[in-house]
């Protein structure tokens, strides 16, 4: 997307500029190439790449996904090639992009999560979002959500071996969000994105049984995009650092009401499904609407909510 | 490739069974096997695309045959001559993929709906002059997918109730039929592939070649949903149905 001289779409997510607020959510954008062919990576702030471990991660017993009411619930697994396939593999694949890759990590340990920090320190990632949230795993994910200590211990270790923004991801599944995000404000976080999926099932009643093999999952899409967006209103509140707001986002007007609700950019998830292009068409969509309002700075848009 | 292609034609052609007949308005250079992802509904419900196996492809012109199972396809039932569907395809790997070239005899056995993605295939065979049998499994003859068609290509038919052909399962039939060294193509639910592979087994060098459904998120490779445990080496890996396969060697697939 050219950038229109009159208007200013650059969002800044610590030291990190991008050339719009529009992002993918990881594990919805697969290495980012999957698309290629249906939208220019180019148009978007960033792209958000599947969960990193150390090394490669099988993921869960199927199925996997299912469908619900406006949304979807999974149970992936964090099923992923690894940091060191990722770097040999997809990295430099990705390098003819303008656009910044942004690598979400999560590990086991807190020692993993700093290990696969200190793996990307000096490449072309140009961030981090550590992935404290998902609910699917038996280790890590959500344990950590609601263990302030290690909490700690990930941003102190992540922060002192990567140099480039630390973006924490938070799940409303455990414990109050305003103190967490406090919490990891205090810790050093450079940004925070909200929110993970939110725990759901389903069942198959002629089966007697879940209708993912985890049992519980991760609900996404449409049907969490209200959730969601009190949750960003709620801790933009809380916390002065720069919020990237996801959740059910599937088009420039969710992106536009994520933003006044005080988000400095947003990530584009369970649309990409439905709409492989779908975060280039919000992209273009926000600049409209800009147009239309005559809006010069998007910058004004963040938490500009009249209430 | 993402088309938005309009309806020629949508006709019930059996018990709960559709004909889809798409104008893609370019050429889409399908290859048998593989399938297109349609976007059923501009609301939200369903959210996601519903892949189908491709029944035929020509020119501009794209055919697929399904099931009114749930929401989604109810709602494809409804659509009319001149609607707008969005697709994305042609998606995944193809049985020719995996044609060796020999000169192993080929049996191809589609199983309900499955059948769609065998036609394709038989089509082809036959259009290159290669020579196969070709066996067709369904609960019933309402059931059977494109009867006619079928019946052209020289297919023996399998139902449940002896509604046509052989009474029991395309496997019964093919038990009669298969011969050492054969290649085999298939395309149907779980169950049948079992049975398959029993029959196979009963031979020598018998290889097949089964395309395999999951529930699918994007179609694409990207959200590894639709997986299926696959052996290599000493150990198994997820491969995703929809990048990888959905063509895969039963030999290494476990299920």
């Amino acid at each position: 997307m050219k950038t229109n001289n009159k208007i200013n779409t650059k969002v800044n997510i610590g030291s990190l500029e991008l050339k719009n607020p529009v992002m993918t959510a990881s594990g919805t954008f697969g290495y980012g190439l999957e698309f290629e062919e249906y939208m220019d990576l180019n148009s978007i702030g960033a792209i958000i790449v599947k969960g990193l471990a150390i090394k490669p991660v099988k993921g869960n017993k199927t199925p996997r996904l299912v469908e619900t009411t406006a949304g979807i619930i999974n149970a992936i697994g964090l099923q992923n090639i690894g940091v060191d396939a990722f770097l040999k593999d997809k990295l430099p694949k990705l390098k003819k992009y303008k656009t910044p890759i942004i690598a979400n990590i999560y590990g086991t340990s807190v020692e993993e999560y700093i290990e696969v920090a200190h793996m990307l320190e000096g490449t072309d990632v140009a961030a981090v979002e550590v992935n404290i949230s998902c609910p699917n795993v038996k280790k890590g994910g959500l344990a950590f959500a609601a263990d302030r200590v290690a909490i700690k211990g990930i941003l102190d270790g992540v922060k002192r071996v990567y140099k480039k923004p630390v973006i924490m991801k938070l799940s409303p599944n455990v414990g109050p969000l305003e103190e967490l995000a406090r919490f990891c404000e205090d810790s050093g976080a450079d940004s925070l994105s909200l929110i993970n999926t939110l725990v759901g099932m389903k069942i198959d009643i002629e089966k007697k049984k879940p209708c993912i093999a985890n049992i519980y999952g991760g609900l996404s899409g449409p049907a969490i995009k209200p959730v969601a967006l009190a949750f960003v209103h709620k801790v933009s509140k809380a916390v002065k650092i720069p919020l990237i707001g996801i959740g059910g986002i599937m088009n420039w007007c969710d992106a536009v009401e994520f933003m006044m609700a005080g988000a400095t950019a947003v990530e584009i998830g369970t649309a990409n499904f439905r709409e492989p292009d779908a975060s280039e068409k919000t992209a273009k969509g926000i600049v409209g609407y800009m147009k239309k309002n005559n809006i010069k700075d998007i910058k004004t848009i963040i938490g500009s909510l009249n209430c | 490739m993402r088309i938005k292609s309009k309806i020629v034609s949508n006709t019930k052609i059996g018990s709960d069974l559709w004909r889809l007949k798409l104008d893609a308005g370019k050429s889409i250079k399908a290859r048998p096997g593989q399938f297109i992802n349609l976007l059923i509904s501009e609301s939200y419900q369903p959210l996601l695309r519903r892949p189908f196996s491709i029944y035929d492809a020509y020119g501009k012109y794209v055919e697929i045959v399904y099931k009114v199972i749930g929401c989604g396809t109810r709602l494809l039932s409804e659509k009319k001559k001149g609607d707008v569907l969005d697709f994305m395809g042609p998606l995944g790997n193809s049985y020719l993929d995996h044609m060796t070239g020999s000169k192993s005899p080929i049996v191809l056995i589609g199983g309900g709906t499955g059948a769609a993605s065998v036609f394709f295939l038989a089509k082809y065979l036959k259009s290159k002059k290669i020579k196969f049998t070709f066996i067709q499994g369904a609960k019933c003859r309402d059931q059977m997918v494109a009867r006619a068609e079928f019946k052209k290509l020289g297919c023996a038919f399998a139902t449940d109730d002896g509604s046509m052909g052989n009474k029991g399962f395309a496997s019964d039939v093919l038990k009669d039929v298969l011969k050492d060294d054969s290649i085999i193509f298939t395309c149907g639910p779980k169950p049948m592939f079992k049975a398959i592979k029993a029959v196979a087994d009963t031979k020598n060098f018998v290889k097949v070649f089964a395309s395999f459904e999951e529930y699918m998120g994007c179609g694409i490779g990207a959200c590894v949903s639709c997986v299926l445990e696959i052996k290599t080496g000493d150990t198994t890996e997820y491969k995703r149905v929809c990048k990888d396969g959905t063509i895969f060697d039963l030999n290494d697939v476990e299920f």
